[in-house]
């Protein structure tokens, strides 16, 4: 067996266009996870400040710059120092912290240098007749547009660009002037490296309080501050009894833990977000071009007369060549896993996969459930391609029919948007994080997250990866009936 | 020569799985015209009513917009627009639409409505009080499967700039709004028309944008050449009105956004039956004999005349069968009036937005033909240039939109409204349209592809002669 298994790679391989273009995919899945990684590096200690996305230059508390990598390394390593239990007495530990350094770097403190920088050497001036009402209208417009072209690059102003405030709403003339504290970038530091820690500490140690009553449905106050976070409307009038108590078990029984996140981040935002996701679209393609050709290529060098006539030839035969697929789907996504992996270690450490994750649903899911329901919807996702592309080139005996029909049909739910039905689709099984969240999804519809099969309620990437493995088992299982069928013939 | 051709298309249509694709793709495009005429103007959730009072299905509701402004065709002016007022004004007041509904208002609002309204008006009722009565309202709203839908005659809470509110009033006949809004709906439209010079483009001091107002994207930088060329084309266009709704509904089918899948289909079927052209000889080893032949030349000369045939084919059957459903629902009537659809800003009139459509898909469609025998003469099979076509067109619009190379995309080429309206290129000092600079450079492409193609197979003879 394990020689015609050896023989169908042969075949496979033989081809020099399968070659290039499998060489081809790894190579470009590689750089564009490289891309992808780079790319977050720099997004990252900005999303965790919650600042608008800019390339802003990140100094340590010490006062050292730095970039990219050594930006998370340095998150990293602070935060992993910080690990604890999610209690009050933590909380109140890191706020207390976080206090005492923005005190030492006068951070509340106005930078009285920056300020007559972005408003002008009369600022104080200014400030009173904005508080006495002193300038007319066209004045105050006047000034807006001044300082927006002395402070904003194109005209593009973000949220921390100094700015007129306005004190009563609808009134010009009546407003005061942001202000500009000393020491601005460590705010970014900081902001980067508590953010997170005070985020789920908060959270955890009144945990109770976010818990959703099962009377909320009745009321119609699916919109209080509960630990899901905003839910669409039509997801709120799918939710059920059953589904609030699968979600307020899980959220309670998650750990308390708290540690550094950054490696499980980007660890997740390479697998299940749509930066890279070309990656696993390609190995969808990679895998659709290989399969078409197991059952095809028997007719094209004419070998099914002998095949067929053949009594125990066509039935190993047949398994070999399932085994073959199976094995090409899951090698192609083991090689790039684990060079991913290995490519993230290298970068910072993975340390504790079970902290609670607020990717998909806040707080929902630990961070290795989330991997571990990615890694299935991709893993399956490339099972249904060769699947199918097994099954249809065992029908059709024509790797360029197969591929047609396969591929429009992978790529048909990125122009037809509102069919449920196409989370279904390997394509879109991809798209990790939307099955996991209630925002709408790359199908163009809000998504409830979970699925309730009589009283088992079930997260809905395990119900679409456990019907596609059924379904695999009975395509697989068709092909080798149909194959059998024909020898008895 | 023709005898030669006729192989070419006898060879094409002799593969039963090509002539299933060419029935399964005309078929898609028949249901999704189809489906879209039967889903236009009509709604899952409220019912259409006519100044008669009786419910209408799609069918009707567009042959009665398309009546009702047939009567009234003419010339835009100022006496139009007056006509057209008193014409509103005498629909809403010969069916009471401006008559408070007491009824509804006391079913809606509670027996004390007025004083209610009075309250909120002067800011005397609690924000509390106004999110309870809001909530209250949303039962009165139309269910859907996605929550709840607030339309013109559903109750609402009215907010207004200095913080005061107000109920909403409902009238009666409220529900008849709905057409009357369908068919009023280019009121302003037909006054920038009219009043055309006071809405040109003024780039001199602070940027007038005139008639571009709300209709502008910002994606191109507007040059005075281009600003010139754009209030030229607006104030040329003609002063003649008509009903436009099945110039309207042709448009939709040949530069809406909405119809990507027949495009999709269309790009596709394109690419099967031209993929072969090449690729068959070397399946079939007919190859040998054609590199032998004194015919040779010719041979490649019918494959590249096939190829073309094909592509314009497939868009000269798609109009037909377009024309025909359209006409079958409803008239299409003059079609030298200017377009009054948003992407069009009134760059055009309906003859050139279809012109322009046909333009685009047309070259599109050589693109995907041209490339494709290129391919499949290289590689030398079908399998290899479908492939590569399918995954780099579709790719390539997916995760690389707005390249430069995505602007030559023989995919993206098929939506035409991108490329209809204010889209002018400046090219050594001459404005012209997007559309025309793609699809001349894609000629310019094709000519050399089809060039290579005939040199390299000549080459060949020449080699093994």
């Amino acid at each position: 067996m394990i020689q015609l298994i050896l023989f169908e790679f042969k075949k496979i391989f033989k081809s020099k266009f399968h070659i290039l273009f499998v060489i081809l995919v790894i190579c470009y899945s590689f750089y564009a996870m490289t891309n992808s990684v780079s790319f977050y590096m720099e997004l990252y200690p900005s999303e965790l400040a919650h600042l608008p996305f800019q390339h802003q230059k990140f100094v340590t508390l010490e006062n050292e710059e730095l970039t990219s990598k050594d930006v998370l390394r340095y998150i990293d390593a602070y935060q992993h120092e910080q690990a604890g239990e999610g209690n009050q007495a933590y909380f109140e530990k890191l706020m207390n912290e976080k206090e005492q350094l923005m005190e030492k770097f006068e951070m509340y403190e106005i930078d009285e240098e920056a300020m007559k920088k972005a408003y002008g050497e009369n600022y104080l001036d200014i400030m009173e007749a904005g508080e006495q009402k002193k300038m007319s209208e066209e004045e105050v417009l006047a000034y807006i547009r001044e300082i927006e072209e002395r402070n904003c690059e194109d005209h593009i102003c973000y949220m921390d660009d100094p700015s007129v405030e306005l004190t009563n709403e609808g009134d010009l003339t009546q407003f005061t002037l942001k202000p500009l504290y000393k020491n601005k970038e460590k705010v970014l530091a900081l902001n980067a490296l508590y953010a997170n820690l005070i985020t789920y500490s908060d959270k955890f140690y009144e945990r109770d309080q976010y818990l959703i009553e099962p009377s909320f449905i009745e009321k119609n106050e699916l919109n209080k501050d509960i630990f899901l976070g905003n839910i669409p409307e039509k997801t709120k009038d799918q939710l059920k009894e059953e589904h609030l108590a699968y979600f307020n078990h899980k959220y309670i029984e998650n750990p308390y833990t708290i540690d550094s996140n950054v490696a499980n981040d980007l660890l997740i935002y390479t697998f299940g977000f749509q930066g890279p996701v070309i990656n696993q679209l390609l190995f969808i393609i990679v895998i659709l071009v290989l399969t078409s050709n197991i059952f095809s290529i028997e007719k094209t060098n004419q070998m099914e007369q002998y095949l067929a006539c053949s009594k125990s030839g066509f039935k190993q035969l047949t398994i070999a060549k399932i085994i073959a697929a199976l094995i090409l789907a899951i090698g192609f996504y083991a090689i790039y896993f684990i060079g991913t992996v290995l490519y993230i270690s290298s970068i910072v450490p993975i340390r504790n996969l079970d902290l609670v994750s607020m990717i998909g649903v806040n707080y929902l899911y630990t961070y290795r459930e989330v991997l571990l329901m990615f890694m299935a919807l991709i893993f399956t996702a490339l099972i249904a391609a060769a699947t199918l592309s097994f099954f249809l080139s065992c029908l059709t005996k024509s790797r360029f029919v197969t591929i047609l029909i396969l591929l429009t049909a992978f790529f048909l739910p990125y122009f037809m948007k509102g069919i449920e039905a196409f989370i279904f689709m390997p394509s879109m099984m991809i798209y990790g994080n939307d099955y996991l969240s209630f925002q709408q999804s790359m199908v163009g519809t809000d998504l409830l997250n979970v699925v309730k099969i009589h009283e088992l309620v079930l997260p809905l990437s395990v119900f679409v990866t456990g019907i596609w493995l059924i379904v695999c088992v009975i395509l697989y299982a068709c092909c080798y009936v149909k194959q059998r069928r024909h020898h008895v013939r | 020569m023709l005898k030669l051709l006729k192989y070419e298309f006898k060879k094409i249509f002799k593969s039963k799985f090509n002539l299933f694709i060419v029935f399964f793709a005309f078929s898609v495009c028949t249901y999704v015209i189809m489906d879209q005429l039967n889903g236009m103007y009509m709604s899952d959730v409220y019912e259409y009513i006519n100044f008669e009072g009786k419910q209408m299905n799609s069918k009707e509701m567009i042959i009665y917009i398309d009546t009702f402004w047939h009567e009234h065709a003419g010339v835009l002016n100022d006496d139009f627009l007056d006509e057209i007022q008193n014409l509103k004004q005498s629909i809403i007041h010969e069916h009471e639409m401006d008559v408070l509904d007491e009824e509804a208002m006391i079913r809606y609002y509670g027996e004390d409505y007025k004083e209610l309204d009075m309250a909120l008006r002067n800011q005397e009722v609690s924000s509390e009080e106004i999110n309870k009565l809001d909530q209250q309202l949303v039962a009165f709203y139309h269910p859907t499967s996605g929550g709840s839908y607030a339309d013109i005659d559903t109750p609402q809470i009215l907010y207004f700039e200095d913080g005061a509110h107000a109920l909403k009033p409902i009238y009666k006949n409220m529900k008849m709004y709905r057409l009357l809004n369908y068919l009023f709906q280019n009121e302003n439209e037909f006054e920038m028309l009219v009043h055309r010079e006071s809405y040109l483009i003024d780039k001199k001091e602070n940027l007038k944008m005139g008639f571009l107002e709300n209709r502008f994207t910002d994606q191109i930088e507007l040059t005075p050449k281009m600003i010139e060329k754009g209030n030229e084309k607006f104030l040329n266009n003609p002063y003649t009105f008509d009903s436009t709704v099945g110039a309207d509904l042709i448009v939709y089918f040949l530069s809406g956004s909405n119809v990507t899948l027949i495009y999709v289909t269309l790009l596709i079927l394109c690419l099967i039956l031209t993929s072969n052209l090449f690729a068959i000889e070397h399946t079939s080893d007919t190859e040998q004999f054609l590199i032998s032949s004194v015919k040779n030349k010719q041979v490649i000369l019918a494959k590249i005349t096939t190829s073309i045939l094909i592509a314009i084919g497939i868009y000269i059957i798609y109009l037909i069968e377009l024309y025909s459903i359209v006409n079958a629902r409803v008239p299409i009537r003059n079609l030298n009036i200017v377009c009054t659809e948003s992407f069009v800003q009134f760059m055009s009139t309906y003859k050139e937005v279809i012109g322009i459509a046909l333009w685009m898909l047309i070259s599109s469609s050589l693109a995907t033909a041209a490339l494709s025998s290129f391919l499949s003469c290289f590689t030398k099979s079908r399998f290899i240039t479908s492939l590569i076509l399918i995954v780099g067109m579709l790719m390539l619009e997916l995760f690389w939109p707005y390249t430069i190379l995505n602007m030559l995309n023989p995919f993206k080429m098929t939506y035409v409204y991108f490329y209809q309206g204010f889209n002018f290129v400046e090219v050594n000092g001459h404005v012209i349209r997007q559309s025309t600079l793609i699809c001349s450079v894609w000629l310019v492409i094709n000519i050399l592809l089809y060039l290579s193609i005939y040199f390299w197979k000549k080459r060949t003879r020449l080699k093994n002669g």
